[in-house]
């Protein structure tokens, strides 16, 4: 195994790592709001659950972005390629927006996901309202994630 | 048990926030008849189903009292909510202090439990001995023991003990490093009203700033110095003197309306609303103390401005919507 296929591995490992620390943080804020609130109504649980699990979507774009790398490694085929340490340091690169940006915004959407439940436990109509709110927090997970693929699939191997 | 997260708790606040009185309730209980009230309260799970006998002051003391339990059972940090609860405390330690020295009975007017159970104050003021209670609170109790001891003044007593329950306040916000935010500026909006209050109530009663000096609550806004050459000033002067401050602007309309009526309720009604604001202001903070106390505050103001609705139907004088929290 070459250098540069550890530092690809390593890439691959730290975007699913740090997406999916971020969206079990966001998670599990999203969580206690929603305890709260549904051991005064169980009625609201299912509107609760929609909003609790939004900040969870990083996660699964960290796992999707390691995944990318891996099939593009040829590490689950068995026959790796073997990556210079160019290659190797441009795909940990373009690993790292979906790591950094799924981290911080899946806590921040965890935060607004909190305060949409809260909202929704006042009014209980209005949870749609919340979706929206907590669904623009994800427009720039989304974006960070277009990067990554696209530098990935860009990185001639 | 305590929880120790502020969603959770912000989020069973939020529930409950929504059994509150609103102005649609208020309306409807305000259209009744006093029976027709007490049953529309009690349909509507005020009272948490307590046995009350037809009886409203019964019935609001168990809400109050349910609530309490709630805030204590979900806030993340008891002690600083505690010090909310610190003005039942005050008004039970008035309360069994007077009775002591009168030698009456004071159960039926106590208040429900605040920071403290009403067992631990009745057995400090029997005893005079206040050391099951924190030490900050326990020593100004105790000097003012010494005091009772050589001279007996009702409004003496009453101003040691709420200078008393400042004291610890200010202990516990240092304890816990908090010099800014919702919860010191709730003190200490507090603290400059019920001086602005002992400055008028000096007035009236003509004292030298030499006794007014021993009713002042360290820890608020207000310049010690200012409070104490207020009492000497002409009264046209005051809301000048004193209105300066976050609450400036309130204090100062407190002081003129005061002026012109002679009546220090204005005052009082004025320091509840400037307090409501601020709870109010820090009632969608989902990761703070700001709902969790607002609701606390906001059960109190119901639970007075119900008192006053109900006793306004058996006088059969009409009664204005009073700031409400939800």
């Amino acid at each position: 195994m070459t250098f540069g296929t550890v530092i690809a591995i390593v890439g691959a490992a730290i975007a699913a790592t740090l997406a999916g620390i971020g969206s079990a943080m966001g998670v599990r804020l999203g969580g206690q709001a929603a305890a709260g609130v549904v051991s005064e109504n169980p009625d609201l649980f299912g509107k609760l659950l929609v909003l609790q699990a939004l900040p969870g979507t990083q996660g699964i774009y960290g796992f999707l972005t390691a995944v990318i790398i891996i099939v593009r490694m040829g590490l689950l085929g068995g026959s790796a390629i073997a990556l210079t340490t160019g290659q190797g340091w441009a795909l940990f690169g373009a690993a790292m927006p979906i790591g950094i940006v799924g981290l911080f915004s899946a806590i921040y959407q965890g935060q607004t996901a909190a305060s949409a439940i809260h909202m929704t436990a006042k009014q209980p109509d209005a949870s749609a309202k919340g979706i929206t709110m907590c669904a623009l927090v994800e427009t720039y997970a989304i974006l960070a994630l277009l990067v990554s693929i696209l530098l990935i699939f860009g990185i001639q191997l | 048990m305590p929880q120790a997260s502020y969603p959770y708790a912000v989020g069973r606040i939020k529930v409950l926030e929504t059994r509150m009185l609103d102005k649609a309730k208020w309306n409807r209980l305000k259209e009744a008849d006093e029976q027709e009230a007490f049953k529309i309260l009690t349909e509507s799970g005020y009272g948490s189903g307590a046995a009350t006998g037809g009886n409203v002051a019964l019935l609001i003391k168990a809400e109050l009292e349910a609530a309490r339990q709630v805030v204590l059972e979900v806030t993340p940090d008891e002690e600083i909510t505690g010090l909310f609860l610190l003005r039942t405390d005050a008004h039970n330690l008035k309360t069994l202090l007077k009775a002591r020295l009168l030698k009456t009975d004071a159960q039926t007017i106590l208040a429900g439990s605040g920071s403290f159970s009403l067992e631990t104050l009745q057995k400090c003021v029997s005893d005079a001995d206040y050391s099951a209670l924190p030490d900050s609170f326990a020593s100004a109790l105790t000097q003012m023991e010494q005091k009772l001891q050589k001279h007996t003044d009702p409004l003496m007593l009453s101003a040691s003990v709420d200078r008393a329950v400042f004291e610890h306040v200010l202990a516990v916000l240092k304890k816990h490093r908090i010099k800014n935010g919702f919860i010191r500026n709730y003190f200490t909006a507090q603290i400059d009203f019920i001086n602005v209050l002992s400055v008028v109530r000096a007035r009236a009663l003509q004292w030298k700033s030499e006794k007014l000096v021993q009713l002042l609550i360290p820890g608020g806004e207000l310049l010690e110095r200012d409070l104490l050459e207020a009492v000497e000033l002409p009264a046209e002067q005051l809301p000048r003197k004193l209105g300066y401050g976050a609450n400036g602007r309130a204090i100062a309309s407190a002081l003129e309306e005061y002026l012109q009526t002679g009546s220090t309720q204005g005052l009082e009604r004025r320091m509840d609303s400037a307090l409501m604001t601020l709870a109010k202001e820090n009632k969608y903070d989902s990761f703070g103390m700001g709902p969790v106390v607002g609701y606390l505050l906001g059960r109190e103001a119901e639970a007075k401005a119900l008192r006053v609705l109900f006793a306004a139907k058996r006088a059969n004088v009409p009664v204005a919507l009073p700031e409400l929290y939800a």
